[in-house]
């Protein structure tokens, strides 16, 4: 068991906020790398609207390519947030404090992400008005509700909206802490920002309640948002995307891949902002031991896909799973994914030792990335690039420089966007990095020193 | 720092030393009073009632599947409840929940009920229709689906009564020494020479692991060959990959409800009531909410896509497991839309709207009707799903033709599905007058890991976690 500090408020305060208050030049290095990627993305987006989508490698009959594939990515990351966050506060599991702030924060910039890629597919971005509003009252032209491509928006700023409410209130007492320690403008905005809060305990109550509140009201939204962006495939007629499995295959490697980056950005929270007395390596074992039943459930979601492909035997099905499993690059696709998503990672992670590794923890969660964002391609890409029935034209698809920076700079995009929030709010919350000092209790056992936690006792039954 | 020498009060109401547990788990437990012989004595008796019924239906004939649908409905019943309460158990076990403990022995004693599957479980290979012209996962493998459905099913129950064995072991021991009369002496010859020595208990907790991970994996396995092969192939134009995992997930649906009924009624008419309190109650409210909310999410993901597709034979599908004939004009005159309104009504509407009211749901009552509405309204899923899939007699096809009638049930299958829980019935209550109930080292260890101390004007708990 890690020597677990012991912190006081103040030592908290100091450690916690600096990068709000000083900018240190660990903090400006960090900013390069997304910058640079950023910049190339703008640049790529830039040339796709004045040239138009022949940039890409889009063609028939494969319309949808690297940008649908990255945003359903994105989406699934997004799901890191409300896993961590909603679900261990409704199981009220410990050592979920340090990490809830960047996962839930990593929501909101993963779906901002996400939702620019529909935008930059459209190759006209000015012409999404069209598609997300009726226009044209003349002639009776409305969207059409009953697709799931209405829905999608519908939901992803359903999930967006309730994210934000939960990021906010948990801001709320850090706000207020930022606002105390300052003077002059920044005071007033973070006062403004804090919303009276003086840490009453009626305050404390409602946050506590809120909070509850919303973990159990966004569960079912962040389970339909991957539902829904799964069903965008599954609820056509195209051989291999009309899954019943979709929906909760997409959610669970939304969550295996979420998890993951939670993982990645712990690592390297702890490295940027010298965050060793809060991000324990504990922590990177909990989420190792979680990620284990989350990749195996993933595997189990996957194999039902895979093996029920060859149930009916249907002519356009194998063609399609032959195209995965023995064309390439698809043959190497599928190779990696398996051994990147789970082959590699799990067995490994099934070591403690491994799991309080910092930087294989590290190595081994981008390689769970590398593998969840080729499956995406590996779901998407064969069942439509093919000749079909009434396909007359067809060619493979082949991604473009362009869509590869825009693919690039959309992980620097999310980067960049976490450290530019880190430097307004700390990315590990004091107000429960306090709370969890003082619900911790050491217990001398025998020998050892083994951590209790504080809860409350059960009232007495009234049944 | 606290020090604790392990005598603080763990469970509310439970004895304070860990001599009184022995006492009570070890002694006054395991004493079989005139009712636990009653009960002993009518379950055994109508045990012999499902091998009656078995017989009556072998006599009735064999060759026609469709008359042995309602056999089929029972069997998948009593299998998935009596299969899915020790995954409830070993899945919190894996999660470290430590409130699970005192229950966790009377959920992993249904492991037992894995013989009896596997016997009643021969019919059903002996009846089912062949594959042949069928869609199918084995790929024209020889002795398919045959072979792999007996070893996964032995390997289930056999990962199953060896997780019990392991799980019952250093209480078999305590028994052994502290015991008296026939228990003491089964428990000698069973609990081999576990003294409890570290590098023992270091295997007993690798083992625990090892085996609850392979139960996991033999549970999904056994759930997607059984309901695919015994259910999905009979039905043409029936694909449904999700199926597999809403078959298992309301089987552990229908566990976790049976456990919390029969936590009730040990704690009503068996006195463990300071053994399961309202921690217990409250914390499996809590995973039935949760596996209610996903009955609805997978029933839901297959559903959107065949109603929204509007393939045809999708459409048969939604005919035969939900709405019925469109023939019939009344809805409420088709068996199929009304065991199909008993499925999700009882498995997921009713047991929502009771267990989202936090003054229900953290009660003692509350979890335990839902547990019973709960248990109904899986009777009524495994009724929609497989007297339906057995009705149907069309071989091959694109898609199934026309909606079949359902032959109603016989009073074989009454004797059947009496017999068949009467004989787990029995079986639970002997082992128990070896184990008991409640496990006597969880319990025990749970003393040591749990203790109250003052706060402010109050109390609270401190939970000490190990790893």
């Amino acid at each position: 068991m890690q020597d677990r500090p012991t912190l006081t408020p103040t030592q908290i305060n100091e450690e916690l906020l600096w990068p709000v208050f000083s900018f240190r030049r660990r903090h400006a290095i960090a900013f390069i790398p997304p910058m640079i990627l950023l910049m190339g993305g703008v640049a790529a987006v830039t040339i796709l609207v004045y040239q138009g989508l022949w940039v890409t490698g889009l063609a028939r009959p494969a319309f949808w390519g690297f940008f649908i594939v990255n945003f359903v990515f994105w989406i699934g990351v997004s799901h890191a947030g409300t896993m961590i966050s909603a679900i261990l506060r409704l199981t009220q599991a410990e050592w979920k404090r340090p990490i809830t702030r960047a996962a839930e924060v990593m929501t909101i910039f993963s779906l901002i992400t996400s939702l620019l890629h529909p935008v930059i597919h459209a190759g006209r971005p000015w012409r999404i008005i069209y598609w997300l509003l009726p226009y044209d009252f003349s002639r009776g032209i409305w969207p059409d509700i009953r697709s799931p491509l209405v829905w999608d928006p519908i939901a992803i700023t359903t999930y967006l909206t309730g994210s934000v409410l939960f990021v906010f209130t948990a801001l709320i007492p850090d706000f207020a802490l930022i606002r105390d320690q300052s003077t002059g403008l920044r005071k007033k905005i973070y006062g403004q920002l804090a919303l009276g809060w003086r840490g009453t305990p009626r305050q404390w109550k409602l946050q506590g309640i809120f909070g509850l509140l919303m973990s159990a009201l966004i569960l079912p939204v962040f389970v339909s948002v991957h539902s829904i962006v799964s069903w965008d495939f599954a609820v056509s007629v195209v051989p291999a995307w009309h899954v019943t499995v979709y929906a909760p295959y997409f959610v669970i490697g939304a969550v295996h891949s979420g998890v993951s980056m939670v993982l990645t950005l712990m690592a390297l929270m702890r490295w940027i902002f010298k965050l060793e007395n809060y991000i324990w390596e504990d922590h990177f074992d909990a989420v190792g031991r979680l990620l284990i039943v989350i990749a195996t459930l993933w595997l189990f979601f996957f194999f039902l896909d895979f093996a029920f492909s060859f149930y009916t035997r249907e002519e356009q099905e194998l063609a399609v799973m032959e195209r995965r499993l023995f064309e390439w690059p698809f043959n190497a696709i599928t190779v990696i994914m398996v051994f990147t998503s789970y082959i590699i990672p799990i067995p490994l992670w099934l070591s403690r030792r491994v799991r309080r590794n910092i930087p294989l923890m590290f190595w081994t969660s981008i390689l769970v990335n590398i593998g969840m964002w080729l499956e995406r391609y590996f779901l998407i890409i064969p069942a439509i690039e093919r000749k079909q029935e009434l396909t007359f034209l067809w060619s493979n698809y082949v991604p473009s420089l362009i869509e590869s920076l825009v693919v690039l700079a959309s992980f620097g995009m999310v980067g960049f966007l976490l450290l530019l929030f880190a430097k307004f709010v700390p990315l590990v919350p004091a107000w429960e990095a306090k709370e969890g000092v003082v619900f911790r209790e050491d217990v001398q056992f025998g020998q050892v020193v083994l951590p209790g936690i504080i809860k409350e006792t059960e009232e007495e039954n009234v049944w | 720092m606290q020090k604790t020498d392990g005598n603080e009060v763990v469970i509310p109401g439970a004895p304070a030393t860990q001599e009184d547990l022995t006492q009570e788990l070890l002694h006054d437990s395991l004493q079989t009073g005139s009712r636990m012989r009653k009960a002993l004595l009518i379950s055994g008796v109508l045990s012999i009632l499902g091998f009656v019924g078995l017989i009556m239906h072998f006599a009735s004939g064999s060759s026609d599947h469709t008359t042995w649908n309602f056999y089929a409905v029972v069997y998948f019943y009593v299998f998935s409840v009596t299969m899915g309460i020790p995954m409830a158990s070993i899945g919190l076990r894996m999660a470290r929940a430590q409130w699970r403990r005192p229950t966790s022995r009377s959920a992993e004693l249904f492991a037992i009920a894995g013989p009896i599957n596997l016997i009643f479980f021969i019919p059903i290979l002996l009846v089912a229709p062949p594959i042949e012209g069928r869609n199918s996962l084995w790929m024209d493998w020889a002795l398919a689906p045959w072979f792999p459905d007996i070893i996964m099913m032995v390997l289930l129950v056999v990962t199953g009564l060896a997780f019990l064995y392991v799980s019952l072991l250093p209480d078999l021991a305590s028994v052994r020494d502290h015991g008296i009369g026939r228990a003491q002496r089964i428990a000698t010859i069973l609990s081999r020479d576990w003294n409890g020595t570290k590098s023992q208990w270091s295997i007993h907790k690798s083992a625990l692991g090892i085996l609850g991970a392979f139960y996991i994996t033999a549970y999904a396995m056994t759930h997607l060959v059984l309901a695919t092969d015994f259910a999905m192939t009979l039905v043409p134009g029936w694909k449904d990959p999700i199926f597999p995992a809403f078959h298992a997930v309301t089987g552990i649906q229908m566990g976790t409800a049976l456990l919390i009924v029969t936590m009730y009624l040990l704690r009503r008419l068996g006195g463990f009531g300071r053994y399961f309190e309202l921690e217990q109650f409250w914390g499996y409210s809590r995973l039935l909410l949760a596996l209610s909310l996903f009955y609805f999410y997978f029933w839901w993901c297959a559903f959107i896509l065949f109603w929204y597709a509007r393939l045809p034979h999708e459409q048969a599908v939604v005919a035969l497991f939900i709405s019925g004939d469109y023939a019939d004009p009344s809805v409420f005159s088709r068996p199929q839309f009304l065991m199909f309104l008993g499925a999700i009504g009882f498995s997921f509407f009713l047991p929502l709207l009771l267990l989202m009211w936090n003054v229900l749901r953290r009660s003692i009552v509350g979890p335990t009707i839902v547990g019973v509405i709960i248990l109904i309204g899986g009777f009524f899923d495994r009724m929609r799903l497989y007297a339906n899939a057995w009705s149907v007699d069309q071989v091959g096809g694109h898609g199934l033709e026309y909606i079949p009638e359902i032959n109603a049930p016989t009073i074989s299958d009454l004797f059947v599905m009496v017999g068949m829980i009467s004989s787990i019935l029995f079986l639970y209550l002997l082992v128990s007058r070896v184990v008991g109930f409640v496990s006597l080292w969880e319990t025990r260890q749970a003393l040591l890991l749990r203790f109250v101390k003052p706060w402010g004007v109050g109390h609270v708990s401190v939970v000490i976690k190990p790893e």
